[in-house]
């Protein structure tokens, strides 16, 4: 008994809380993001997630070689990306045009080596005005941004249009005892290391702006680079780059100019 | 900076101005000088700027004082050697500041940062922050003012009428009191008021209160502003319990009160500081 | 310190594996895209864009050395084989690819010069007083012994030395890592970049430090391009307030000083405690030698750092110090200090009277 509106993707408990959301909405919004998500023009229509548990394995690494281990990258990319898309899923459920303050989360549980749940949570939002405010590919726009950062982008004549990422997980060589004794006592530049690291944080953000790419992105904002070893040893580190991607839709800039003023707060 | 339409800064035209300066190749405005530098945020600079004061140069000010060896076994009362130490770390810190302050042309410090790591051995005592000038180049005292105030405190203390003179600090050391076998087996299953750590750990208090008050009344100060206090047991010996008290001495300066009204505002920001100077470099 | 002014656009020659002086054929690819990235807050993009400036691209670079601090960094360890060892690290320094502007080359200063330098004052040393050389880096003050008997193991010379090779190496770590971001910035047609983001971390283990410097290169539109690529800690409404005042960013400054304290007699018992040494007692009180070492090695971060402001200003400066006994009184203090090298190029105008207000919240 599957709701035939429903992506299959979806578990049936969401489409009942979806249901439900037509009614009411729920947000995650503070009252001053609520307010200014209101302000910008949109209405909040309810907390949307996705989630995937995906297994990331390992994958055999050369003890003294740097490469990218395209597997785990793959592993890890599919893995958010599958979270993602059922976010928006259930976004295009609401008849949502994007969705705000979008979280990615990894957790790890310990009933489950190797074992990871990738998640997404986020506010979907739709405009007001009843035009389309939906990104090139039809899709509900993803941000990372605040309520806050919203309407100040709006104010800049630019619209979100998909939050953007690119990864890479990269095994580092080790150095082989020649080398380390070699350099006992010196304080001088490793080349190979440099190049390694130079080369897996430009695959990360070649990748993130390549995806900018596809929605038809003018840039990308908020840009940042993270950096984790998870559980696979010291030397395998994943580099994630991530930023909202945004279109630039002619209008002129319409923020007020500042004005100086003290603050008496602490 | 907030937002409004009824500013009439010449922020307005910035874009206009940058354009010129770029078409100029940002040259300098003026010949080059001898190079300064300050930890300021560009809020406090401004506002500085705004009650007619420069910074100057980063200045700082250290002293590391010896505690000796054995005092640290658990005694009665103060540990006299331990506040000494700091006591004297402390104010050697703050006139080696107020001489590096004199040597660049400085009437005082603003924004001092106080570092002070109590070890075994060692109390570290380091204070670092921007010498500051009226523009006027006026002649420097003979003892610069040193306030851990901002920028921005230090202007609107001066817009209020006062100015600041130094900085006043006191501490004590004491030992938690040892109760006896008997007491503690007994206290063990009430539930009563253990007075005398009560009263041990107030009198403590009190004489860090009073060696502040008392520095602030050798400084010729009226009161004490931004009092911050520091207490809790040492991390190498746990039966003794610190208590510092550190802030700005200030005294009215007989300038009338130039605050304005002011004016209230409704942020729709969530809870972030307007002046936020750690957060300058970077983000 | 990397000189900007220096920094000439990668000559557009490229190598047989793709790379374009030390920009690396990824980053090449990535820059010459059509969508911008940028490391920029909305807020900070925001006021940007309300000043005409428009990013370009997010913009890196790294340098990944081998660190050691010779063996807890005891003079005792220390090879007097200085200079020697040293020149041959410069020389593997050569760089990543192609050299590195500015930085490369030389030494410093005359290696094991041979015995202890300064016939030494007791107790006070005078701050600033003659760098001499001795046999483990630049000697800035020296201690002697105040005792008449001096046994075996009493230590009747101390010295607070600067370690040169300390400081050196992170000011090439950094230095490279800056250059090459302002290489991809160059490639990215840049007429500054704003945001600077810098990290020095520990790397898979303790020995391995990477220095890794990013911001968002972005261009003034409508300008010429600038003689030299500006950057700047700022971004946003600050760097907006910053040229509002009539400044103008040149460059990203950093530094680091080391101090190291090689303990006379004195200081050596007053950082046990006071105890008895060779039959004398230390007095409880200061302990001259390792203040002075507190403030040398900040004094010394900023005159470096002010050495290179060319009578510019350094602006929001951040000073981070770290200290720690490294045993029988000896004693180090590192200093690192950054900010934004600013110049003037207006006169500020006079600030309207600031508002006072009082947050609703």
């Amino acid at each position: 008994m599957s709701d035939p509106n429903l992506p299959v993707d979806l578990p049936r408990d969401a489409g009942k809380r979806l249901a439900e959301l037509k009614k009411l909405f729920t947000s995650d919004l503070s009252v001053n993001e609520f307010l200014l998500v209101k302000q910008a023009g949109f209405h909040p229509l309810g907390l949307v997630m996705g989630s995937s548990i995906y297994h990331t394995g390992i994958q055999t690494r050369k003890w003294s070689k740097s490469q990218e281990l395209t597997k785990l990258t793959e592993a890890m990319y599919n893995a958010r990306e599958l979270a993602m898309t059922r976010m928006e899923e259930e976004a295009e459920q609401l008849d949502a045009d994007g969705i705000v303050g979008v979280r990615l989360d990894v957790n790890y549980y310990e009933w489950g080596s190797d074992a990871a749940e990738f998640i997404a949570v986020g506010t979907a939002v739709k405009a007001e005005s009843g035009v389309s405010h939906r990104n090139k590919l039809g899709k509900p726009f993803t941000s990372d941004l605040s309520g806050q950062d919203f309407w100040t982008l709006m104010q800049t004549g630019h619209v979100p249009q998909g939050l953007v990422m690119g990864t890479c997980v990269y095994h580092i060589a080790h150095r082989g005892l020649g080398q380390t004794l070699g350099s006992v006592g010196q304080n001088v530049e490793l080349p190979n290391f440099t190049q390694a690291l130079y080369e897996a944080r430009e695959l990360a953000m070649t990748r993130m702006q390549e995806e900018a790419e596809r929605l038809g992105a003018t840039g990308i904002v908020g840009v940042r680079l993270e950096e984790k070893s998870h559980q696979w040893g010291s030397h395998t580190i994943e580099f994630l780059s991530i930023g909202t991607a945004v279109g630039d839709t002619g209008a002129s800039l319409t923020l007020p100019q500042p004005t100086a003023v003290i603050s008496l707060d602490n | 900076m907030t937002s409004g339409n009824d500013g009439d800064t010449p922020a307005g035209n910035l874009r206009d101005t940058l354009l010129s300066l770029a078409a100029k190749g940002y040259a300098p405005s003026m010949p080059a000088r001898k190079g300064s530098t300050s930890d300021l945020s560009i809020d406090e600079a401004l506002v500085l700027h705004s009650v007619g004061w420069e910074p100057v140069e980063l200045v700082c000010g250290a002293a590391a004082f010896s505690i000796p060896a054995g005092i640290w076994t658990w005694n009665q009362g103060e540990v006299v050697a331990a506040s000494a130490a700091y006591a004297g770390a402390m104010g050697r810190a703050a006139s080696a500041l107020q001489a590096e302050c004199r040597a660049v042309g400085g009437h005082g410090v603003v924004g001092v940062r106080v570092d002070v790591a109590v070890e075994r051995h060692l109390v570290n005592a380091v204070m670092v922050g921007s010498a500051v000038a009226p523009s006027g180049g006026a002649r420097p005292p003979a003892l610069p003012f040193v306030s851990d105030l901002s920028g921005r405190d230090f202007a609107l203390l001066r817009l209020g009428g006062w100015d600041p003179v130094g900085l006043a600090f006191g501490a004590s050391f004491v030992n938690a009191p040892r109760r006896s076998a008997a007491v503690a087996i007994r206290q063990s299953s009430q539930n009563v008021e253990l007075t005398n750590y009560t009263e041990a750990l107030y009198a403590a208090r009190e004489s860090a209160m009073e060696r502040m008050q008392s520095v602030a009344g050798q400084l010729g100060g009226q009161g004490v502003v931004g009092v911050r206090v520091s207490e809790g047991p040492l991390p190498f010996a746990r039966h003794v319990l610190r208590f510092a008290a550190w802030g700005t001495v200030v005294k009215a300066s007989g300038r009338p009160d130039q605050l304005g009204p002011v004016s209230v505002v409704v942020p729709l920001d969530d809870a972030k500081l307007a002046f936020d100077a750690a957060s300058l470099r970077g983000r | 310190m990397v000189d900007p002014g220096g920094l000439t656009e990668p000559d557009g020659a490229v190598s047989p594996d793709g790379y374009q002086g030390d920009v690396p054929p990824e980053a090449s690819e990535r820059l010459s895209s059509s969508a911008w990235s940028s490391g920029l807050s909305v807020n900070d993009f925001a006021a940007c864009a309300q000043m005409g400036i428009r990013p370009v691209a997010l913009v890196q670079g790294f340098c990944v050395l081998g660190w050691s601090w010779y063996g807890a960094g005891s003079p005792y360890l220390y090879r007097p084989a200085y200079g020697g060892a040293m020149g041959g690290a410069w020389g593997g320094m050569g760089g990543f690819r192609g050299g590195i502007p500015g930085t490369a080359g030389g030494g410093f200063g005359a290696p094991f010069s041979g015995g202890y330098q300064g016939g030494g004052y007791g107790g006070q040393g005078a701050a600033g007083g003659s760098y001499g050389r001795s046999r483990w880096g630049s000697t800035i003050t020296s201690y002697s012994c105040p005792h008449s008997y001096v046994g075996m193991d009493h230590r009747s010379f101390g010295e607070n030395f600067e370690q040169r090779w300390v400081s050196d190496a992170w000011q090439n770590g950094f230095d490279t890592a800056f250059s090459r971001m302002m290489q991809e910035a160059a490639a990215a047609g840049a007429h500054g970049v704003i945001a600077v983001v810098d990290r020095v971390s520990h790397l898979i283990d303790s020995s391995i430090r990477e220095f890794h410097v990013y911001g968002t290169a972005v261009v003034v539109q409508g300008a010429p391009r600038p003689p030299a690529i500006w950057s700047t800690y700022l971004a946003g409404q600050r760097l907006a307030k910053l040229i509002e005042a009539g400044f103008m960013p040149a460059s990203v400054v950093a530094s680091l000083a080391s101090v190291r304290v090689w303990a006379v007699c004195v200081t050596q018992a007053l950082m046990a405690g006071g105890y008895q040494t060779g039959g004398w007692s230390a007095p409880s009180g200061e302990i001259t030698q390792v203040s002075d070492a507190q403030m040398q090695a900040r004094r010394l971060v900023r005159d470096r750092v002010k050495s290179s402001l060319r009578g510019d200003t350094l602006h929001g400066a951040a000073l981070g110090v770290s200290w720690s006994d490294v045993g029988e009184g000896d004693y180090q203090v590192d200093a690192v200090l950054r900010g934004t090298r600013v110049r003037r190029v207006r006169d500020a105008d006079p600030l309207p009277a600031p508002k006072l207000t009082l947050r609703l919240s």
